[in-house]
């Protein structure tokens, strides 16, 4: 069974390219195209998200879950079709779509310049500067859609097993290349890529279910599939949407069992500004990863610098309070109000200091656990704590951005040292987390040398083992016994010691903490 | 002397323009609504406005060609373009053929009016930043 999924920019170039395979191979080709139709009469907003690309709009929650929505819609659609043989589909890039599966050829099409441009002042009826502009538009727009659907870039030549520059190449020829290519056994069905292939669909499947029943469409899910058993994890602020988890999913073909589970912990990163491509997110989300915890973000500034005083705004969902049920919208099939919503009173355009992208990125990554605004004096913060959320940690971010250096410095140890007085959690600065929590280069070199030193004293016990019995229990040193007692309560706590951290470390290492 | 700013509004679905010709009242923009994208030209063609707003996927006619003969017929004209298909290509398509700005289903009446109100501007109206707050009934040319 072969599945080839071809990739371009140019939508002629790749429909041009899937027939022809498509001809040669006897099977059908699919397009990104009809799969969009699909969704969008099914009612998730893809065109929000596309326009939101083109207009650079900053990410929101909502954007996030609509996303989450068109990724498992088209996951379930390619894989559905592929299940029942042959398959050639064909998209803007769809190649990172079935990752994993090792019977799907991945296919970067490159389109000829010069025959680009004359398309598309045929098919646009354009004159050639603007037919360049356009395209040259489209490329930068494309390449950001990639990067916001899948986080990478649209070009990025490891995602692929075969590049076709159709500057050298006709399509012809590609498309007899690609069929030949279909047959090597590397592509191949086997046992264990039809099983990856039905894990990813099943999980899609579960994970469009969810995103739009009404229920469960504003919640934060991680599903996964494996041999029909899925695992649903939230987060613990949404338990009260666990329970629904099983009903909304009902039955499923290939689900045998449904396992809901939840995010065992929180961790809280208060900040005045956050920004989903510094190293802390990196680590915050890393440490998150580690612990099976969500993330729940909080905004908090001093009432002079802020925009609200003493207020709370909580965009959390599940049982954080202060949620409207239109922040969630379901996806409506049949639309009555002709894709007209209501006006509403929130502000789209609110400064926010990276909270909402870096909750995007979070409900990307399966971590959010909600996220608020806060302003007033540090016990706002105290206030703002959810008393139901069961926090492990406390990572103190940027703070005070108007003070000097100095200043900021001592007024974030102040609240560091204020949190540790009043909540009963561990609190901790965001400079300090890779050096406590996560391994580094700095524990690399205290594992070697830890190692180096219980090394020397085991070394040096059994390469003198005579002389260390002698010392211990000899006649010389009959008269010293006290020595040896001294030297025995040194030397087993610095080699239990030494061994211990190095051990630890190296577990840590591979996450078994 | 006030003059009214004149908005065409073309979309096959009639809950559109009865949903989005009230909206756009409060920022005092006369609105006519079409559903028939051939009667919408012949409108066009009698009259002339500031602002047209059209669907693009309509049964007998593309929005991308209502696009197009607007503006042959009058380039000052701001062509404002909906749909709930919206794709990257098509936005793209939109925009190098002259429409103003693309706008894509769901949206909110004050999404349009920020951006009918943007195009009013452009065309030296004078329209309040807030539209949605916005008193005045009528646009007021600059020049």
């Amino acid at each position: 069974m072969a599945v080839v999924i071809i990739s371009s920019a140019d939508e002629q170039t790749r429909r041009e390219l899937a027939k022809n395979l498509a001809r040669k191979l006897g099977c059908e080709s699919m397009s990104r195209e009809q799969i969009l139709d699909a969704a969008t009469d099914t009612g998730i907003a893809v065109g929000k998200l596309e326009v939101a690309v083109l207009k650079r709009l900053a990410p929101r929650e909502r954007l996030a879950r609509d996303k989450a929505r068109y990724l498992a819609f088209v996951t379930e659609s390619v894989c559905e079709r592929a299940s029942k043989g042959d398959l050639v589909y064909h998209g803007r890039n769809c190649h990172l779509l079935l990752q994993g599966i090792s019977h799907v050829i991945r296919v970067c099409v490159v389109p000829e310049p010069e025959r680009r441009i004359n398309n598309v002042m045929a098919r646009l009826r354009l004159d050639r500067d603007k037919a360049i502009e356009y395209i040259s538009n489209l490329d930068s727009d494309l390449d950001n859609w990639s990067h916001f659907i899948h986080g990478v870039g649209l070009t990025d030549p490891q995602h692929f097993d075969l590049v076709f520059n159709l500057q050298n190449i006709s399509i012809e020829s590609a498309g007899a290349a690609l069929c030949s290519m279909a047959q090597l056994s590397d592509f191949q069905t086997t046992p264990a890529s039809i099983r990856a292939m039905k894990n990813l669909w099943l999980a899609a499947k579960v994970r469009h279910k969810l995103g739009t029943h009404e229920l469960t469409a504003g919640a934060d899910l991680r599903v996964s599939a494996q041999d029909g058993r899925v695992t649903i994890s939230y987060m613990p602020g949404q338990s009260k949407i666990a329970a629904a988890i099983p009903d909304v999913v009902g039955v499923i073909d290939g689900a045998q069992e449904i396992v809901c589970t939840m995010a065992t912990t929180n961790i809280l990163w208060i900040a005045e500004s956050f920004d989903p491509s510094s190293s802390l997110f990196t680590e915050v989300a890393d440490l998150a990863g580690r612990w099976g915890a969500a993330v729940e973000l909080l905004r908090w500034f001093t009432p002079q610098e802020g925009e609200i005083e003493g207020g709370e705004t909580w965009l959390a969902v599940g049982s954080s309070p202060g949620i409207s049920p239109s922040a969630h919208p379901v996806p409506k099939a049949m639309d009555p109000t002709g894709g007209i919503e209501d006006d509403t009173e929130e502000s789209e355009d609110v400064p926010d200091n990276g909270l909402a992208a870096t909750a995007e990125r979070l409900i990307a990554a399966g971590r959010f656990g909600g996220a608020g605004m806060v302003a007033g004096q540090m016990e706002t913060i105290v206030t703002a704590l959810k008393s139901d959320h069961r926090y492990s940690l406390v990572v103190i971010g940027e703070m005070f951005l108007s003070r000097t250096a100095l200043l900021r410095t001592r007024l974030t140890r102040d609240i560091t040292s204020f949190l540790k007085e009043k909540v009963n959690i561990p609190v901790i600065i965001g400079d300090e987390l890779q050096e406590r929590f996560l391994p580094g280069k700095r524990h690399l070199l205290r594992i070697a040398a830890s190692l180096l030193g219980t090394a020397i004293i085991f070394g040096l016990v059994f390469t003198h083992q005579e002389q260390v019995l002698d010392f211990l229990a000899g006649p010389a040193w009959i008269n010293w016994r006290i020595l040896a007692v001294l030297g025995i309560a040194i030397v087993v706590p610095l080699a239990a010691y030494l061994y211990g951290g190095a051990t630890g470390l190296i577990l840590k290492l591979m996450k078994f903490e | 002397m006030k003059q009214q700013i004149r908005l065409l509004l073309l979309d096959d679905e009639p809950i559109v323009g009865k949903r989005l010709a009230p909206a756009l009242a409060k920022i005092g923009v006369e609105t006519e609504s079409f559903t028939d994208p051939e009667a919408a030209l012949q409108q066009i063609g009698e009259k002339d406005f500031d602002i047209v707003v059209t669907d693009i996927r309509m049964d007998k006619m593309d929005g991308l060609e209502v696009l197009r003969r607007v503006l042959q017929k009058s380039p000052r004209t701001k062509v404002i373009v909906i749909t709930g298909y919206a794709t990257l290509e098509i936005a793209r398509e939109a925009l190098a053929k002259g429409a103003f700005d693309f706008i894509a289903k769901p949206f909110k009446p004050n999404d349009l009016r920020n951006i009918v109100a943007r195009a009013a501007r452009a065309l030296g109206y004078k329209v309040k930043e807030n539209p949605v707050d916005s008193s005045s009934a009528h646009g007021d040319p600059e020049t």
